[in-house]
């Protein structure tokens, strides 16, 4: 017999609005959207649930948005800092599973079937997932769980904001029956008005509908509306993610300064580190090799800078000597600080590079809006 | 819908679109051509939703219609089929396809309105390359673009416009390629960097000495050939500063007959180490001499040849050989010219006599002694 799957979906709330919320205090409690300008005819990419109470949605014009909801805050979209707490977030989903498929920067399906993460508790692993991404990058997120990707998507709206519900191979019979079409995947508007004004409104009235009607009605459509009425879909999560590299960072409450403490918090950091690399099925250090190491300094005016080299081996002190290369002679208060060992490419391990990766981070100065 | 056309017909225009459609997709409806009958034209449209593709192909016409089936078994089904004319109908979903006298298929469709629209770009810019020259900037830099996942922006090409010279560059940090056309005015305000399958589906797609016109805004390129559209989502930027890797002085310059150059990297690289492809390259007075050793399976060689070297005492180097060879091979030229500092730092490689619109540049490889 095919063991039971146990399928998770993370769903971040108002993902963008959550990070420039949570980047700006001052926004905190007021309805705040992120979306582009209404003098461009921008639309909205999403909206806190403070502006949903006026009924502003994302995807709706900007200009509309600003009719129902005058107060309503909108800032300007800035994706490569989504992207960056994405990653974060993906890294923390990684520490549990690699069997992950992300839909978006804010969504993803896990695979959790014969996880040994909390033995085997697929419920007990989204709640640790859930509250580390809490603990650590203050935004919150919905988790689902279910045997299969469509129940875990619709668990994982079930309890939002900040919620977890699990649909159990039991539940499914009785739950899927009163479940309206228009939350089956691929059901937009326009067939949920067709199929309610057959008489369709919920899962259990599709269920009295044969295949071949079905498909006769809807197309190619048809088959999967047959198997999703009933609560069955056997969709895999497609992951094609290879581990490319593995680091730890740390951003602290109050920027630190001063070379002993920034020592003090690397140090720490890199313990982390190595229980992390303890748990790589395949340690990618090479005695006597090379291994590429990378440091992250992120100061408190929010420059960004990584410096990276490759040693022989690994150890604590060749991280130092890269931090104190970058901190150098104009030590500046420090917001964050992370390290890293990017895994070899077994093609080119004495290949050498042009250094274009640094002087590109070095470069780019995040914005943050006050 | 209903039409007919001669199989080759059908299939061309099917196949320039298949490009599009992805793999794998988690979402059913990207494994679908959405065919559009308007008059005597069918348009085939895919789209993986980073790229699509848009093929316009004369038919004869007998009823407008349009219908979403699968890709794969439309393309399938069309690519065995006899050189007859093949007839396409929908009624309902049920797309009917015949040919010759009692050939008949079926393939159940879905509504058009659920597939992705084809993105209608916002104002920018617009300008016009022949395919040629198109060409030409994929050529010299399309080897050197990065598919690391970890390096986004540079697994694309990076245009840009400096006065009337159009810019094409790309590096995966171990090699560059930089090549330029010259423009009647400036094409881009800014930097681009472009998925280097866009390009690719569009060079297939179009004719020799055909116009492409090129429009581009924020987010999106779109091409448009003859019969053909091609649009990509861009990536997003900073490209790295480049410029600042490429050497401006040198300490030496080795110019050397390129086939005979090539000859030697190819009968030395099949001795070398699968893995790295490791070759040295030992220079002294105009002697260069390319040997490589294999440690770990045994096994060596060496041959050396005349070259013109410009530069101070005897000098040792390592390549990558597949690297290096496939460089000499992108220069048209008799002669090549090597321009070096050290043995660690970038290496200039370009044709002597071409003119100036393309180099490459390549990162040597630390030699170990296992040769």
């Amino acid at each position: 017999m095919i063991p039971q799957r146990k399928i998770a979906h993370i769903d971040m709330d108002c993902f963008y609005a959550a990070i420039e919320i949570r980047d700006n205090p001052s926004l905190q409690g007021k309805p705040v959207a992120v979306g582009g300008d209404s003098s461009r005819r921008g639309v909205l990419c999403t909206c806190n649930y403070e502006a949903r109470k006026f009924g502003v949605h994302s995807a709706l014009p900007t200009s509309q948005a600003f009719k129902l909801c005058p107060q309503l805050i909108l800032m300007p979209v800035d994706m490569p800092r989504y992207k960056a707490e994405s990653m974060k977030i993906s890294e923390i989903i990684h520490r549990f599973t690699e069997r992950v498929e992300p839909l978006s920067l804010d969504e993803a399906y896990l695979d959790l079937t014969g996880s040994s993460h909390f033995q085997g508790s697929a419920t007990l692993t989204v709640q640790a997932i859930r509250k580390l991404i809490q603990d650590e990058l203050h935004l919150a997120a919905s988790g689902g769980v279910a045997p299969n990707k469509f129940l875990a998507k619709i668990a994982s709206d079930w309890k939002k904001p900040n919620g977890f519900f699990a649909i159990t191979p039991e539940m499914i019979p009785e739950f899927v029956k009163n479940l309206p079409v228009g939350k089956i995947p691929g059901v937009g508007k326009v067939m949920e008005s067709r199929l309610s004004a057959i008489g369709l409104k919920a899962c259990a009235d599709l269920q009295s509908f044969g295949r071949d009607n079905l498909v006769r009605k809807f197309g190619g459509m048809g088959f999967r509306l047959f198997d999703l009425c009933r609560g069955i879909d056997d969709e895999p999560v497609v992951t094609d993610w290879i581990r490319k590299s593995l680091s730890v960072e740390d951003t602290f409450a109050q920027d630190i300064q001063g070379a002993e403490l920034c020592l003090a918090e690397l140090s720490k950091i890199y313990q982390e580190f190595l229980r992390r690399l303890a748990r790589q099925e395949d340690n990618p250090v090479q005695i006597g090799g090379r291994n590429q190491l990378f440091v992250k300094i992120k100061y408190g005016d929010f420059r960004q800078t990584t410096i990276e080299r490759s040693f022989p081996s690994l150890d604590f002190t060749y991280f130092q000597d890269l931090f104190f290369e970058r901190y150098g002679t104009s030590p500046k208060p420090i917001r964050l600080l992370g390290l890293g060992l990017r895994w070899p490419d077994p093609l080119d391990s004495r290949q050498l590079r042009f250094d274009l990766d640094t002087r590109e981070t070095e470069d780019r100065v995040i914005e943050i809006t006050f | 819908m209903k039409f007919e056309a001669p199989k080759s017909v059908i299939f061309e225009a099917l196949q320039s679109a298949s490009y599009a459609v992805p793999n794998k997709s988690t979402l059913q409806i990207l494994n679908n051509f959405l065919l559009r009958l308007e008059g005597n034209f069918l348009e085939i449209s895919a789209t993986d939703l980073d790229l699509g593709i848009r093929v316009r192909t004369e038919v004869t016409g007998h009823r407008d219609g349009s219908v979403v089936v699968n890709a794969r078994k439309l393309l399938d089904l069309v690519k065995v089929l006899p050189d007859t004319p093949v007839s396409l109908s929908v009624d309902d979903y049920l797309l009917r396809i015949s040919w010759g006298q009692k050939g008949k298929a079926s393939i159940t469709g879905f509504d058009a309105s659920d597939f992705p629209a084809f993105p209608e770009l916002g104002e920018g810019q617009a300008f016009s390359l022949n395919r040629t020259e198109l060409a030409f900037l994929a050529d010299k830099t399309n080897f050197a673009v990065s598919t690391d996942s970890t390096r986004l922006t540079l697994n694309g090409v990076y245009l840009e416009s400096r006065e009337n010279l159009l810019y094409c560059v790309a590096t995966d940090g171990h090699r560059m390629g930089r090549a330029f056309i010259e423009q009647e005015a400036q094409a881009l305000q800014k930097g681009i960097i472009v998925p280097p399958k866009a390009i690719s589906h569009v060079l297939r797609a179009v004719g020799d000495d055909s116009a492409i016109e090129i429009r581009v805004d924020d987010s999106h390129i779109l091409f448009s050939g003859e019969n053909i559209q091609v649009v990509s989502k861009l990536i997003e930027g900073p490209y790295p500063k480049y410029e600042s890797v490429i050497p401006l002085q040198f300490e030496r310059t080795i110019q050397a007959n390129r086939t005979e150059f090539g000859q030697v990297i190819k009968h030395v690289s099949a001795i070398a180490n699968q893995r790295t492809n490791q070759i040295r390259l030992a220079l002294e007075d105009g002697n260069l001499e390319i040997s490589a050793s294999d440690a770990n399976a045994g096994g060596e060689c060496r041959e050396s040849f005349a070259v013109t070297h410009q530069g101070n005492g005897p000098f040792v180097i390592g390549f990558n050989g597949k690297y290096l060879g496939e460089i000499l091979a992108m220069c048209p030229s008799e002669e090549i010219l090597m321009k070096l500092n050290s043995a660690v730092g970038a290496c200039v490689i370009e044709p002597v006599g071409e003119g100036l619109d393309f180099f490459f540049l390549l990162m040597p490889l630390r030699l170990v002694d296992d040769n």
